[in-house]
């Protein structure tokens, strides 16, 4: 799980995408100060489709200069029960 | 499979905003369970929450509720420490909108203001300086006939001063201590002096307590009683008696009042002299005596309150009626009473002299007339100087002779006045 979170102190909006060309127009998503974006990787002992995820594929701008961004991931794993 | 969520900022309410909405939910099975805004309710002096819903377009709040959740949450059961605040402000300031409280759309039922005292009406307290009589309208308009019209009204007015037993009603000139009149009709020509406490009927200006241009009357009641009126009644203060014979005192004395007495008998009418019926109805002729009234005759009676008697004013007694006397030899003529009597006399069977000593009974007050007139040329009736009767010479009275003796009480003695022969 990776959790992108945006002080409440900045002074702008945080554009999040999928490339470096992070604008405002084709920002995949964007926060505003004090939110937060979780992005969680699902993965079940029923499908077991190994799903993963990259996190060189996400790039952040943010629209006021100064303003900072808290990136957290987190590895989730699972473990079957017996 | 990746799942993204976007967590919305929850440290700044105030400054919240979504591309959709905002919400607050419940969620749970608990049928009781409510989503609250409220202050901190633990600190009694923050326990108003303002909710200010608001979009750029059209101010104000903005919501859908059932009209009986409004009624039944919002006004039936709205409750406050102090008092209940339906203000109606907005910063654009328009004096033309109104905070309006409507029972129904259409207007037919009433709004009433109760509370457990007063059950049912409307029962407001408005500060008095307020309230500018003169900015109703309609002040003009004849709403409350339980007032006098000073202008007048359709089908005249009534004015009653009081409702219980001896009230009064009572009209003044004027409310300064210096009084003025009070004028009666339009013209103004008759009026009630304030100052003198006079009343002019046809004279705006009295000269004395009733002063009438126009004479006055006092309306004449008839009695048909026969013989001696006792204890007569006055209310009327003019009777005209009709069949009465006499007339020994008056009721319903009054100090001053006027009683006239009005002959309207055939016969003359006695007036007794302070006797018969109760003390204080009794009459005084003021001659001393009985008095008669003339057929046609009138006197007036007027009370004297202060001897608690009638007295008569103005009377020129009628003349006693009396039956021809005839007189024996040495025989006394007999003088029924009265001021005056004219007694018809002649001699008994002949020519006959009076008593020597008493020729005529004794008068009855000082002053009293008898005229003596003969009826016959053959029955005659000599007088002479004797007894109590002193002519100034004997006469004999023979038809048509006349004469006239006055009473002298010093000396008890009928005296000539007057003679012809």
């Amino acid at each position: 799980m990776v959790l992108i979170e945006a002080p409440s102190t900045n002074g702008g909006a945080i554009y999040i995408g999928t490339s470096s060309a992070v604008i405002l127009a084709s920002n995949y998503h964007s926060l505003d100060p004090g939110e937060a974006l979780e992005i969680c990787v699902e993965d079940s002992l029923t499908d077991d489709d190994k799903a993963r995820f990259d996190l060189t594929d996400l790039w952040m701008d943010g629209a006021t200069t100064g303003d900072k961004l808290t990136v957290s991931y987190f590895l989730q794993t699972a473990r079957q029960l017996t | 499979m990746i799942r993204i969520r976007k967590i919305k900022r929850l440290t700044g309410l105030f400054s919240v905003s979504d591309t959709d909405s905002i919400d607050l939910t419940k969620t749970g099975t608990l049928v009781s369970g409510v989503v609250r805004l409220s202050s901190d309710a633990a600190d009694a002096g923050y326990k108003v929450v303002a909710i200010d819903i608001r979009t750029g377009a059209s101010k104000g709040l903005r919501a859908q509720v059932s009209v009986e959740d409004l009624q039944d949450a919002a006004w039936l059961a709205g409750t406050d420490t102090n008092s209940i605040d339906f203000t109606y402000t907005d910063g654009s300031d328009q004096a033309t909108w109104d905070l309006r409280l409507s029972a129904t759309a259409a207007g037919a039922g009433f709004i009433k203001i109760s509370n457990s005292i007063i059950s049912s009406g409307l029962y407001g307290e408005i500060a008095q300086s307020s309230i500018d009589h003169g900015s109703v309208s309609g002040l003009t308009d004849d709403d409350h006939t339980q007032y006098l019209l000073l202008a007048g009204r359709a089908t005249g007015q009534v004015a009653i001063g009081g409702t219980g037993a001896g009230e009064t009603l009572k009209l003044q000139s004027t409310g300064h201590g210096t009084k003025g009149k009070v004028l009666l009709g339009a013209a103004g020509t008759s009026a009630y002096d304030e100052v003198n406490d006079r009343l002019g009927i046809g004279v705006s200006a009295p000269l004395v307590g009733v002063d009438t241009a126009y004479g006055f009357s006092i309306r004449q009641t008839a009695v048909a009683t026969v013989g001696t009126l006792s204890d007569q009644a006055s209310v009327s203060g003019h009777i005209l008696m009709t069949a009465a014979t006499g007339i020994g005192s008056i009721a319903d004395p009054a100090n001053g009042k006027h009683m006239w007495l009005v002959n309207g008998n055939t016969v003359p009418i006695k007036i007794t002299n302070n006797a018969g019926g109760t003390a204080a109805n009794r009459i005084i002729t003021g001659m001393g005596t009985d008095v008669w009234l003339a057929p046609g005759q009138s006197v007036l009676a007027m009370y004297d309150t202060t001897n608690t008697r009638w007295r008569l004013c103005g009377l020129l007694p009628g003349l006693l009626p009396a039956a021809a006397q005839t007189v024996a030899s040495a025989g006394t003529i007999v003088c029924a009473g009265g001021i005056r009597q004219l007694l018809r006399v002649a001699g008994n069977g002949g020519a006959q002299t009076a008593n020597a000593t008493t020729g005529m009974t004794a008068g009855t007050v000082d002053g009293q007339e008898v005229d003596l007139l003969g009826t016959s040329d053959t029955d005659t009736l000599t007088i002479t100087v004797a007894g109590n009767m002193a002519p100034n010479g004997s006469i004999t009275l023979g038809n048509g002779d006349i004469i006239r003796f006055l009473w002298d009480a010093t000396n008890s003695v009928w005296r000539e006045a007057y003679r012809s022969e």
